[in-house]
């Protein structure tokens, strides 16, 4: 027999043949499309309660980091008159700098007020924090940067006077604006690791704060195992701190 | 009382439609549960499970074809899914011999739906169910791999030891006829 025959055969027999099934399989269709709705709220219910209570523990978590204070790290501060003041790492460093400071800038910059240009220059070096320690060493000896400004020959630019002015040539040396040399952001390359590293520390950010939360919630012995943080560019990035060495003392045990 | 309308109704969820659909098209499920089941408590399990999701998924049906067709193909689902929670051993080779059907004994070599039902039905699992799928139902190779979790070489292989099956036990009856 071929195969197409025997297909024939057993389709033309099977396929449109109808047996009837018991009476009592429609009593269980019918009990059991009773019974779905119930469970199937039962379940919903569930699932309902579950994603209101994860949700109502975020929100406590949400607000309960929003309601902390932020602490300040390592905020560089900047003195009204264009004095660089030390960065606050602690509150009596901060409030020492704070009273040094006006002292070396008037010392400093006494001579100099006068001039339009220096006062520029030192409101230059002032928003920069890599300037500080050049003023802070000149403190004991104010001399030597004035002695190095001489020898050096500054630019000189003269503005044009406006048309219909006489003026003599006193009041024409008076617009002479002299321009000292640009002084170099770092003075010793190797310092320049250490100022790197006092810049200020990315935010930790809302959700690296709910995630350390929760992870000192689950494992409140060892808090400092995973530590989420948020870099400066927005990615999350996650810390496993001393998780080798745990396995290694589970491996000698 | 047309099927569109005993259907629409049943989507409302009109209990007496349900059944006059139920009514309508249980003895042809029953039969199609009859081939891919073993045992007759097996069909019943199979034609129960595929009424319950045809009332409680009935939203699916998208009225492009035959509502029995949709009807059909819930019930060779729910047989395959039955099948593949009992987690039996699907692709078996056959082991034992068909057992004769009654009907056969004797000079009457007319072949009845109840012998060729029971010939497939004594076939294994996989072999059964590829040759239902292929032969009655009408599934190309492809879609029964893709319905199996199986490769087409494999439903292949399992429809030509089917055949062969098949045709030797058809063998022994016209044998014995004779």
């Amino acid at each position: 027999m071929k195969d197409k025959e025997l297909d024939k055969l057993f389709k033309g027999q099977l396929e449109q043949h109808s047996v009837s099934p018991k009476k009592d399989i429609w009593h269980k269709i019918e009990s059991q499309l009773d019974q779905p709705r119930v469970a199937s709220a039962g379940r919903f219910s569930w699932i309902h309660y579950a994603a209101i209570a994860i949700g109502c523990l975020g929100l406590i978590a949400l607000v309960y980091n929003m309601m902390q204070p932020t602490p300040v790290r390592d905020i560089p501060t900047i003195a009204q008159k264009g004095v660089p003041t030390a960065p606050a790492n602690t509150w009596q460093d901060s409030a020492t700098s704070v009273r040094q400071i006006p002292a070396v800038a008037d010392g400093y910059l006494e001579p100099s007020e006068q001039e339009v240009t220096k006062t520029q220059a030192s409101t230059q070096h002032a928003s920069r924090p890599k300037q500080r320690r050049p003023i802070k060493a000149h403190l004991p000896q104010p001399e030597e940067p004035r002695l190095e400004l001489v020898e050096l020959k500054p630019a000189g630019v003269s503005l044009p006077l406006a048309r219909g002015v006489d003026m003599d040539d006193k009041a024409q040396q008076e617009y002479v604006i002299t321009v000292p040399p640009v002084a170099p952001l770092i003075d010793s390359p190797e310092t320049e690791e250490s100022m790197l590293a006092s810049t200020r520390k990315p935010a930790g950010g809302i959700v690296p704060g709910i995630l350390n939360k929760i992870s000192d919630a689950l494992n409140p012995s060892d808090h400092t195992t995973i530590q989420f943080s948020k870099d400066e560019e927005g990615f999350l990035r996650l810390d496993i701190v001393n998780s080798l060495v745990k396995n290694r003392n589970k491996k000698r045990r | 009382m047309n099927l569109d309308t005993i259907w629409n109704a049943c989507l409302a969820g009109n209990r007496k439609a349900q059944f006059q659909l139920y009514q309508t098209l249980s003895g042809r499920m029953f039969s199609v549960c009859m081939r891919y089941a073993q045992t007759e408590a097996e069909a019943e399990e199979i034609l129960q499970t595929g009424f319950i999701k045809v009332f409680t998924k009935g939203q699916l049906f998208d009225n492009k074809g035959s509502l029995e067709g949709w009807i059909r193909k819930i019930m060779v689902n729910t047989a395959i899914e039955l099948h593949r929670n009992k987690d039996r051993r699907s692709f078996e080779p056959l082991a034992q011999d068909y057992a004769m059907p009654d009907s056969c004994s004797g000079s009457d070599v007319h072949l009845h739906y109840k012998d060729l039902l029971a010939m497939v039905t004594a076939l294994p699992l996989g072999y059964r169910t590829v040759f239902n799928l292929y032969v009655i139902e009408g599934y190309s190779h492809k879609e029964i791999a893709e319905m199996l979790s199986i490769s087409e070489g494999n439903s292949k292989s399992q429809l030509s030891r089917a055949r062969q099956s098949l045709k030797e036990q058809l063998m022994k009856i016209e044998n014995i006829g004779l």
